[in-house]
């Protein structure tokens, strides 16, 4: 399959174009996969019709149906046969307890390793650095079916040089194998900038950060970086906001507030990836966009409002993950206007919908795509 | 060039634990099921050590796409 609109917007460079020059071609492209799944995956098919969404004439980024990310557990969607999938991801479920399902082929998964590079490579730069993964060697895995944890430490190996892992098991918990991190970790300064300390935000925070503070054991690491992804519900639960790891993080490995890197993303739409920038801000890339809906009336929210966030991109071409309205709350902070020099659109992340239940869903769900 | 070619060769099928005959120019992730994310990281490392170069992560996703490619990208990178 060749998607023409689609190739020519990820040719693009992730954050330069502003938001005027980039709507054409990412419209183009959207309105290329929206047909594709459109013509190819019958429940979306069937969702879009219930809507009286006909992707065959011009839509706005407004008028594209959304799907509730809680569609992705109940069924395998796919715009795909079923044999060109060669990979399944699942998510942690750490929500609902059930886990979505993302069927990739591998036009796609190349496109979401690229699409994750990209804005990767942009935010730490383009070299190789010395990993220290905070998480367990098993969480490396080389499976076919692989869960969104292994999938996404091994997402970031491209850009690494060296990957060590300092975490073990005890009795069934995660423990810190602090030996092992002091041999990593205290070769000097001439060495940290090309350091980059990796890990899951709850494992990073209550198995590395906070048993470190506890012990008064810091390192001094100036310009080497803290990237974490996920876990924030235990941690909002323990009263540790992001500032406060941030603060903790400066003080334990001696980095800068700039260099600890909260990488946002979800698994409905993998390979999209949006790390907090110098600023403390998210940018969309070149091959996204990304609207605020009230939480109540799903109407369009306007700069500065929180709501719930939607994003859509069109790079996923095996399932109809391009348009997925989440359970997370943020805002729209700015558009080409952000001090880290980035453009397009800029958004915060707050937190989740405590009660994310999106109007609609509970119908969707009862019909279950059904004629 | 050839020793080129028959060097990258060697190290591909070393690391991805191949025979040769199974990698060809048009060789890439899509048709040679032990190419995966993990093994390409290992490629490109392998690749700068065997030759003393530098690959960036970029060149590494954007000239890697096929072996074919991959000779041609080391072939620039020495002037041959």
């Amino acid at each position: 399959m060749s998607f023409l609109h689609l190739d020519e917007l990820m040719g693009q460079p992730v954050y330069e174009l502003k938001q005027k020059d980039k709507s054409g071609p990412f419209m183009d492209a959207l309105w290329e996969v929206t047909r594709h799944h459109f013509e190819n995956c019958m429940p979306y098919r069937r969702f879009c019709n219930k809507r009286s969404f006909d992707p065959a004439s011009e839509f706005d980024l407004s008028q594209i149906p959304y799907l509730p990310t809680a569609l992705f557990k109940d069924a395998l969607l796919l715009s795909v046969p079923e044999e060109e999938v060669f990979r399944e991801i699942q998510s942690s479920a750490t929500s609902s307890g059930r886990p979505s399902k993302i069927g990739l082929d591998k036009q796609t998964n190349r496109r979401q390793s690229l699409c994750f590079n990209k804005a990767v490579l942009d935010r730490i730069g383009n070299r190789r650095f010395n990993f220290v993964v905070m998480d367990l060697p098993s969480a490396m895995g080389r499976n076919a079916v692989v869960t969104a944890r292994s999938s996404t430490i091994r997402s970031l190996l491209f850009c690494a040089k060296d990957v060590r892992t300092c975490l073990g098991e005890d009795g069934g918990q995660l423990k810190l194998d602090l030996e092992n991190l002091e041999v990593l970790l205290d070769k000097g300064s001439e060495t940290s900038r090309d350091t980059i300390i990796f890990g899951f935000t709850f494992i990073l925070y209550a198995n590395v950060v906070r048993p470190l503070l506890k012990l008064g054991k810091t390192f001094k690491l100036p310009g080497a970086k803290i990237l974490h992804i996920g876990g924030w519900k235990k941690l909002e639960s323990q009263k540790v906001t992001p500032q406060k790891l941030v603060e903790d993080c400066c003080a334990v490995f001696g980095v800068n507030p700039e260099d600890v890197i909260d990488l946002y993303g979800f698994t409905e739409q993998g390979g999209m990836m949006y790390p907090t920038c110098e600023e403390g801000n998210r940018h969309v890339p070149v091959w996204g966009e990304v609207l605020v809906r009230d939480p109540v009336t799903l109407e369009l929210l306007p700069i500065g409002k929180q709501g719930l966030m939607q994003f859509i991109t069109p790079i996923q071409t095996s399932y109809p993950g391009h348009s997925v309205l989440t359970e997370d709350l943020g805002s729209i902070v700015g558009i080409d206007d952000c001090a880290c020099g980035r453009k397009g659109k800029t958004f915060r992340i707050n937190g989740r919908a405590e009660h994310a239940e999106v109007r609609g869903c509970g119908d969707i769900m009862a019909e279950k795509f059904s004629g | 060039m050839d020793n080129v070619r028959e060097t990258c060769l060697k190290v591909m099928s070393e690391i991805m634990e191949v025979e040769p005959s199974s990698i060809h120019d048009d060789s890439n992730p899509d048709n040679l099921p032990e190419w995966d994310s993990l093994s390409h990281v290992q490629l490109v490392l392998g690749l700068e050590k065997t030759f003393a170069i530098e690959i960036t992560p970029e060149e590494g996703i954007e000239q890697f796409e096929n072996f074919r490619k991959i000779i041609e990208f080391i072939e620039k990178r020495l002037n041959v």
